[in-house]
């Protein structure tokens, strides 16, 4: 059996797929329960754009065994492709856990991980204007840290917001049903190239063009290295951020909200 | 147009030290005459200084904002910026927000900071950042000591092909100087080693050391006639008995141009933290008779602050004797960086030590012109605690009462209680603006000629010098009054200085493999593009000066 096995195995190195499967398949007659093979069949399955079917049978093989780090990496992949991105992360965290430098399960979770946006530049931004990456308050006309508190999910669950811009995220898909709730009670303006979840339940949705596809602008990689967005089509739409200048622009012409004291409007 | 009237004026570039005389501003600049309806500022009791120029501080960039996101317990205690029609909100404490960094920089009177650590792959962040901080002009060095593709180019001999290679990176980080940190001790933090002695062979390497990294960035920054000479963070920073590296690394220096950064960190003898003493009389010795040298001080004080540095194994040391936080990045092929929040106590021995030798080698440095006011901020102290420093320079009796506040042991390993010396105005105004200015190579900066920016900062005069340059009563940049009777009234762009050196563009074809091989970006996506630098304003090198 476990030359069987091996030759399979070196059969899959090889790449040809129709062979070891057939060597996997009569493998798992012997031993219905043989966690190997099951992986294999599963990274098969994968191969041949299967994920679904790969996830499946990777998800046999770990619960035979739970300890094998290629395993659960492989399951986060197939689970990635296939769209369920909680059990991606899932999976990669515990391949992590039992192989801390294994650097295909940290690419998965990373992969996994990715919003909706540019959430890392997100981050380097409000960083650098705000001191902190999220989680901000300006109630008071100067940024304060509380998440818990001041996060997006909080501000919405307690009702706090009068109304929300979203921008670079579709929150309806993600989000506590509280918060959603709120959403779709308040006014929400949605700023997003397509239709998501949370336009959907918004007052406004802007259409605009998609970054780095045909609005410019830096796009920050997950290791805080930026990248130069350059657009290769034109947009008959507007980017975020002319959507949202046109915003601030009307805003400035309603009467300015400073105390006394100051003159004019706000600058921005 | 305006005209500044009745004020004491100290440009010591034109040797106009305290004369009561009209400085007139037009279109930008200072000009000799404006017409009689222009605005005139009384400037009656006060001194007229040309705006500051920080020749080494940390502000923007990949570096920075990681130490932003690793102290919010700093920031809760920091100084806010309200939101108001003239500022955007922010916080101004160990490391300022971008607009708050443009504020209280102006708001002290300072218009010009040299951003002092750019790695070219994190390049457009910092020019993204630098965008975002108003009023002040700004320049960039750009880290090139311990860039694999030059190590590599000098471990082969191949000096010709690194200095095009140098001159490709400066154009491509869209930066103004060389800046040589740790010269190989940061490529080999990467093996978990360091350079500590400038003959050790850089780990990874078989032939090139700290000496010939030192020497060969020199030559290509002289030969490239860049405007400002190589900035150089030396091995060793940090340790007792390093002012021995400090000395050697001069030494290395004779015949290049080069400008010593933060020397209170590089000016220590003693064997161990407890022998540690002072150096500073060896190191201003070489210093004064070297006139090929500049330095700022990197002076200390005491405090929370956070520090932030290339210099990755002694970020690693200094966590390991803080036992505080510690945050490391790793910059591919370039450079890495390390964040330790820290916090320097007047009693600690070393601290006091290190308090005292800042100061010892701004008295103890003969030629103003060659040493410039800084503490490296963040990481000796705070930029917006330059008054505090100026205080101490200018007034020996209140530096002898805060002396005493020193552990008594201290006082042997220190020579600052025998050093009398008071600067003058005329002093202070060298080495904050005339002097930086003089070492950055910017010669519309630093002075109130005619022709020069016109860039002002007027001050009350007080007995006490902290509370005269803290709360300037006018500032000017380029020719707009920002700051009136202290308080903000104007937020403007400023400038950005970048140096263009001549380089053959085939260099890139040698380059473009590299990146291909090595980094986990594209050639294409490498440089910084002249569109993402806003304010963009280019020195056009001289041709390339080739020794015969
Ligand atoms: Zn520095």
């Amino acid at each position: 059996m476990s030359q069987a096995f091996n030759r399979a195995v070196q059969l899959h190195r090889a790449g040809n797929l129709d062979q070891d499967e057939l060597v996997y398949r009569q493998l798992l007659d012997d031993n219905p329960n043989h966690a190997d093979v099951l992986h294999l069949l599963g990274v098969i399955a994968h191969q041949r754009g299967n994920p679904a079917r790969a996830v499946a049978l990777i998800r046999r093989a770990v619960a035979i065994d739970d300890t094998n780090p290629i395993y659960h990496c492989n399951l986060a992949e197939s689970c990635r492709v296939s769209g369920d991105m909680p059990e991606a992360a899932a999976h990669s965290r515990k391949a992590i856990r039992l192989l801390p430098h294994h650097a295909d399960a940290h690419n998965h979770l990373g992969l996994a991980l990715q919003g909706h946006g540019n959430v890392t530049g997100a981050d380097v931004v409000m960083r650098y204007t705000l001191s902190y990456p999220f989680g901000i308050s300006m109630t008071r006309g100067y940024p304060r840290f509380n998440p818990g508190e001041y996060s997006t999910i909080d501000l919405l669950v307690r009702g706090d917001n009068d109304a929300t811009i979203v921008i670079g995220a579709d929150p309806g898909a993600t989000m506590p049903k509280p918060a959603i709730e709120h959403l779709r009670r308040t006014p929400t303006i949605v700023l997003d190239p397509k239709v998501t979840h949370t336009s959907r339940l918004s007052r406004v949705h802007f259409t605009t063009a998609p970054a780095g596809i045909s609005a410019p602008g830096t796009a920050y990689r997950m290791d805080e290295v930026p990248l130069p967005l350059r657009p290769a089509l034109k947009s008959p739409y507007l980017s975020d951020e002319e959507v949202l200048k046109k915003i601030v622009a009307a805003v400035q012409r309603r009467p300015g909200w400073y105390p006394k004291a100051h003159s004019g409007t706000p600058v921005t | 147009m305006l005209r500044i009237t009745n004020g004491k004026v100290y440009d010591p570039k034109n040797g106009v030290n305290g004369v009561v005389r009209d400085v007139c501003l037009d279109g930008g600049k200072v000009v000799a005459s404006v017409p009689a309806h222009a605005r005139v500022i009384d400037a009656s009791g006060m001194v007229v200084f040309p705006g500051g120029v920080d020749v080494h501080t940390h502000v923007a960039g990949a570096a920075l904002n990681f130490a932003r996101g690793l102290i919010p317990e700093q920031h809760r205690k920091a100084r806010p910026i309200y939101h108001s029609p003239q500022c955007r909100a922010g916080l101004a404490g160990s490391t300022p927000t971008t607009f708050a960094t443009g504020y209280v920089y102006a708001g002290m009177g300072w218009t010009t900071a040299n951003e002092a650590a750019v790695p070219i792959l994190s390049a457009k962040h910092t020019h993204e950042e630098l965008r975002d901080t108003p009023i002040i002009d700004k320049c960039t060095c750009v880290l090139m000591a311990n860039n694999e593709i030059i190590l590599d180019l000098l471990e082969n001999a191949e000096f010709e092909r690194a200095k095009q290679v140098t001159a490709w990176q400066v154009w491509a980080a869209k930066a103004y100087g060389v800046k040589a940190v740790n010269p190989g001790g940061v490529a080999g933090w990467k093996w978990g080693k360091d350079c500590k002695g400038l003959d050790e062979v850089v780990p990874g390497y078989n032939k090139v050391t700290p000496r010939t990294i030192i020497k060969a960035l020199a030559d290509i920054v002289d030969q490239l006639a860049l405007p400002h000479p190589i900035h150089i963070h030396c091995n060793n920073l940090g340790a007792p008995g390093n002012f021995t590296t400090t000395l050697e690394t001069m030494k290395t220096l004779e015949g290049n141009r080069a400008h010593m950064a933060h020397l209170q960190y590089h000016a220590y003898g003693g064997d161990d933290w407890f022998t540690m003493s002072s150096a500073s009389v060896p190191i201003a010795e070489y210093f004064n008779a070297h006139p090929n040298l500049t330095c700022d001080a990197g002076a200390v004080l005491f405090g929370d602050t956070v520090t932030i540095t290339a210099d990755g194994p002694w970020q690693h040391l200094l966590y390991e004797l803080t036992g505080k936080k510690w945050g490391n990045l790793d910059v591919e092929n370039e450079t890495g960086c390390g964040v330790v929040p820290y916090v320097y106590k007047e009693k600690n021995l070393v601290n006091a030590i290190q308090w005292a030798v800042g100061l010892e080698l701004l008295l103890l440095i003969t030629d103003p012109w060659r040493v410039s006011l800084t503490t490296d901020h963040p990481n000796g102290a705070c930029f917006w605690r330059y008054p505090e420093i100026v205080r101490l320079l200018m007034d020996k009796d209140f530096r002898k009462e805060e002396i005493k506040k020193l552990p008594e042991k201290v006082l042997p390993r220190i020579v600052l209680p025998e050093l009398d010396r008071e600067y003058t105005l005329y002093e202070i105004a060298i080495i904050t603006s005339a002097g930086p200015a003089r070492t950055l190579g910017l010669p519309q900066k630093g002075h109130l000629g005619i022709g020069a920016d016109a860039d002002v900062a007027i001050f009350n005069e007080r007995a006490n010098a902290m509370e005269m340059f803290a709360y300037p009563r006018f500032v000017i940049k380029a020719g707009t009054v920002i700051i009136e009777e202290g308080e903000l009234r104007n937020s403007i762009e400023g400038t950005q200085f970048a140096s263009k050196p001549v380089y053959d563009e085939t260099i890139e074809d040698y380059l473009r493999p590299l990146f291909q091989q090595h980094y986990t970006m594209s050639f294409e996506n490498y440089p910084v593009a002249e569109e993402c630098v806003h304010g963009l304003e280019v020195h056009q090198c001289g041709a390339c000066i080739t020794p015969t």
